[in-house]
């Protein structure tokens, strides 16, 4: 009467009880990576714009920096604050995007890069200066979320850089 | 049986898949988790490689930027090793290690840097295996001057052009990273070399007098005997005007090189005639008195008269240098002839009152001379005629005494009035007057009272002054001009001092040209075509003109500039350091009051217009302080500023600022006050505006302490605004004070260390310590 060529149950049970232990770290790996990618993408996109902080602001003359008013933050969607440029012109970016969701329901580029950067925020300050030298160290820290949600996770990535001013003899 | 042991062998086996089958899927899942792994940890490594890439980037980058701050402030701080080695002979250290020239220590900031939070990580630099090095590069080589100049001997290597290259390197996670990054830099000289050496530079005189166009906007100048500026004198200038008079040191300095040259010309062979003033003879002669408002001292009256009755002619001191204003001309059978040089003068208007001879009795048939017959149309009579002496004084106000010197170039003539008189014994005396229609056999002869005998006008060739060849023709009364004496009659002539050049009396040419730091014009170079060979000519080699190569930062506008020099800072910062341009207009709004350790001169090239305010040298001074009716306070002002600790010290040759508008507009001085600038507008746009002008707000004393090259004087309209901006009186003493900074013409022209701002090459490189 019975089949003895089935698996049996118990034989059943215990395979697939086998195969989610194995499957579980390769699902949580993978969900651990795709997070880790998205918060990769954002480092490295918190790095670059970090960077390109730190340039605008070296790239003033030593009398301009000397005058900001550090610290200075923001959001990097903000409009820029003291003459400094948006990173990328990510305004200018962001303007030129089409803002209009699509009928079925797929956001616009816009929405995509508000969603992207809403929660990035940048934070210059002076870490030292030297007025007789004309030495004024400049740091700059750009903050983002691993996850949107929740502030918790807030990560940063900071630069440091001197600007020097022409002293004369 | 059999059937059993059948079954349990399939049993078996079929337990036997499974297992093979859980091996297979764990053994895939754990490769898939070590590849995933495997690509995570990749991942993470590439974000924290790219991470310190930034950071050590950023902090190598600092170490450039403050290694560069310091090299910038040793460039042209004279003193330093750096300083020594980039403005002498680097050829023996081209390519070679520098560093130790350089004397850097890293500050403090930098290690603060460091301290940031890498942690647990660490930056290391400065590591006895990663030193850091300054490296002078292989490019290095000197500037060329496109043949236009001919540096003098030993300034050859002086103006150069390279490199610098620096090289630092960091330790960080393991990494080293290195960075090189190039500088471009120039070394120049901060003054225009020829153009420097002058006082006055006019390339095109031809604008302010043409004499084939009757033009003649230089003699207009008529002073009465007392040397006050006469108006309206027949209308020629209504205005009151004063002359242009380029003064000379105020402390008989008698180097012609440092009381500043002057260049009168043009491209045509048109000479100018400057008509030498005359004034009356001052019979209290004081060596130590300046102001005289004549170049030639003119017989009074009364004198006249005597000259005219044969009393002896007045006979100037001769001093140092022999400048005789009369002279005797031995002639055989004992007797004299007398020659009397004379100048332009009102006073003309009624010497001859009284005497027995007139003007027209020497000068009426001087037809060959064009100024005379020009003049006379306009002015009905000879006479006035020759009350015109020229506004523009090239010699000061009294050439004579103290003798000064002053290399004048150009076809430049001084014009004045010869009178000759000749009485041989026992003979009435008459006019040797001028004529055309005399020949060399026609000479001129007198009968002696009461005799048949005649005395003929025949020169004493045995004495050892006049050769063979010498004629009376060369002796007869006249006007004198450069030109109008024959080729035969240059030697006699000398003693006219003509062309008041100095001693030699020659006209100075390009050839000839002497400065004290040796430089030369090149042969095809004329001193009229120096501004197109110096300014805009490009070198085929690398289609660039010698002003060009030497550029060493352009601003975008003057904020840019004024911001860069710290004028906008404070009036006291005025640091050029080189040849800059700048875009658009300059509007120098402020006093510069430059203090003399925040000032740095050099070339300023505008391409737009230019206007100056008061330019002071540490302190505010007082127009009116420069007075020439009152030198001995002047002349303690100047002293009491320029005077230091018993040294005496000039605005020096590295203080020295020059604009120059490049494509002709208007350069404007709104200040009375310009101390130690030169000023040069030679791209003319014939658009009859001033080229160089005082502007509407200047009504005081006007002090320029500088020199001036532009294309044409626009003489008159200058003459009116000097005649405005004087304090007292209509006297010629009361004239703008123009004085030649003599420490531009050093015989060692400073440099300027120029640092281009951006870097040429840039190369960060990154490698792993294993490796």
């Amino acid at each position: 009467m019975f089949n003895k060529k089935a698996f049996s149950m118990i034989e059943l049970m215990v395979g697939v009880c086998i195969f989610a232990l194995a499957i579980l770290p390769i699902v949580w790996l993978g969900s651990r990576q795709t997070s880790n990618a998205f918060s990769a993408g954002k480092h490295m996109m918190a790095g670059q714009l970090a960077s390109s902080y730190m340039d605008d602001i070296i790239r003033r003359p030593y009398k301009d920096i000397e005058a900001l008013s550090l610290p200075i933050s923001g959001n990097v969607l903000d409009s820029p604050k003291h003459n400094l440029k948006n990173p990328f012109d990510i305004l200018t970016l962001r303007d030129s995007l089409a803002d209009n969701t699509s009928e079925d329901g797929i956001h616009s580029p816009k929405e995509n890069m508000d969603a992207s950067f809403r929660r990035f925020r940048y934070e210059i300050n002076k870490f030292t200066e030297n007025k007789d030298k004309k030495i004024i160290g400049i740091e700059v820290t750009v903050y983002y979320r691993v996850k949107e949600n929740d502030e918790n996770t807030e990560q940063s990535v900071k630069l440091y850089a001197l600007k020097h001013g022409e002293r004369t003899k | 049986m059999s059937y059993i042991i059948n079954n349990r062998k399939k049993n078996k086996d079929k337990r036997g898949n499974l297992t093979v089958l859980l091996i297979g899927v764990i053994t895939v899942m754990l490769l898939m988790t070590a590849a995933m792994s495997r690509r995570m940890s990749g991942h993470t490594r590439l974000l924290t490689l790219s991470d310190y890439t930034q950071i050590s980037r950023y902090f190598l980058e600092s170490y450039v930027s403050e290694v560069m701050q310091h090299i910038r402030s040793e460039a042209n701080n004279p003193n330093s090793d750096f300083s020594k080695l980039i403005c002498g002979d680097i050829t023996a250290y081209k390519g070679k290690d520098i560093t130790n020239k350089i004397n850097y220590t890293p500050s403090d900031e930098l290690g603060k840097i460091l301290a940031q939070n890498y942690k647990p990580h660490k930056i290391d630099f400065l590591t006895s295996d990663l030193p850091l090095k300054i490296i002078l590069g292989e490019d290095t080589e000197e500037i060329s001057y496109n043949n236009v100049v001919t540096p003098g001997p030993g300034r050859e290597k002086d103006e150069k052009k390279g490199s610098i290259l620096i090289s630092c390197e960091c330790k960080f996670q393991k990494r080293k990273y290195k960075m090189e990054v190039t500088y471009p830099f120039s070394v120049v000289y901060r003054m225009t070399p020829i153009l420097k050496d002058f006082m006055l530079f006019v390339d095109n005189i031809k604008a302010d007098q043409d004499c084939k166009n009757k033009k003649d906007d230089l003699n207009v100048l008529v002073l009465d005997e007392n040397g006050f500026q006469l108006q309206n004198e027949n209308n020629r200038i209504k205005d009151k005007i004063k002359p242009f008079v380029l003064l000379q040191p105020l402390d008989n300095d008698t180097d012609p090189q440092t009381t500043g040259k002057v260049y009168l010309g043009g491209n045509t062979n048109s000479p100018v005639y400057l008509n030498l003033a005359g004034g009356k003879f001052n019979s209290v002669y004081r060596d130590t008195d300046f102001i005289f408002a004549k170049d030639l001292d003119l017989n009074s009256s009364e004198n006249m008269n005597n000259y005219l009755s044969l009393l002896p002619f007045i006979q100037k001191p001769n001093g140092e240098f022999k400048r005789l204003f009369s002279h005797e001309l031995p002639l055989l059978h004992y007797a004299t002839a007398k020659l009397s040089v004379m100048g332009f003068s009102y006073e003309m208007k009624n010497v001859f009152n009284g005497c027995t001879w007139n003007v027209e009795d020497f000068l009426s048939d001087d037809s060959g001379n064009d100024y005379l017959e020009n003049v006379k149309i306009k002015e009905n009579d000879l006479v006035s005629a020759l009350t015109y002496s020229s506004a523009i004084r090239l010699l000061g106000l009294n050439p004579v005494n103290p003798f000064r010197a002053r290399e004048i170039y150009g076809d430049v003539f001084a014009r004045f009035i010869v009178y000759t008189f000749w009485q041989p014994n026992g003979t009435a005396g008459l006019p040797l007057f001028f004529s055309k229609r005399r020949t060399i056999e026609d000479i001129p002869e007198q009968k002696m009272w009461n005799s048949r005998v005649t005395r003929k006008f025949e020169i004493d060739k045995t004495s050892t002054e006049y050769d063979s060849n010498a004629d009376y023709t060369l002796f007869m009364s006249k006007v004198v001009s450069g030109l109008d004496i024959s080729e035969k009659g240059q030697k006699y002539a000398k003693f006219l001092d003509m062309n008041c050049v100095g001693t030699e009396h020659e006209n100075y040419k390009e050839e000839n040209f002497n400065s004290a730091d040796g430089f030369k014009l090149e042969n095809n170079t004329k001193f009229y075509n120096y501004w197109k060979s110096w300014f805009v000519d490009k070198d085929s080699s690398d289609n660039c003109s010698p002003i060009e190569k030497r550029i060493g930062r352009v601003y975008d506008d003057q904020k840019e500039f004024k911001e860069a020099v710290g004028y906008n800072n404070e009036p006291t910062n005025f640091n050029i350091n080189g040849v800059v341009y700048v875009k658009g207009d300059l509007d120098i709004d402020k006093d510069l009051i430059l203090d003399e350790n925040k000032c740095s001169g050099g070339i300023i090239l505008v391409d737009g217009k230019i206007n100056i305010n008061n330019i002071y040298r540490g302190e505010v001074l007082q127009a009116s302080n420069f007075l020439l009716s009152n030198m001995t306070a002047t002349k303690n002002i100047v002293r009491d500023e320029w005077t230091k600790e018993g040294q005496k010290s000039y605005i020096a040759p590295d203080k020295i600022i020059t604009f120059v508008s490049l494509k002709g507009q208007q350069i404007t001085i709104n200040g009375n006050i310009l101390l130690g600038v030169q000023l040069i507008n030679l791209n003319d746009l014939n658009n009859n505006e001033e080229q160089i002008k005082w502007g509407e707000n200047v009504k005081d004393n006007i002090v320029f302490y500088g020199s001036m090259v532009c294309n044409r004087l626009d003489l008159i309209k200058k003459l009116k605004k000097f005649g405005t901006t004087s304090t007292y009186d209509d006297s010629i003493y009361d004239i703008p004070f123009f004085i030649y900074p003599r420490k531009m013409a050093t015989s060692t022209p400073p440099l300027a260390v120029q640092i281009r701002e951006y870097m040429d090459d840039y190369k960060l490189t990154s490698t792993s310590e294993e490796s």
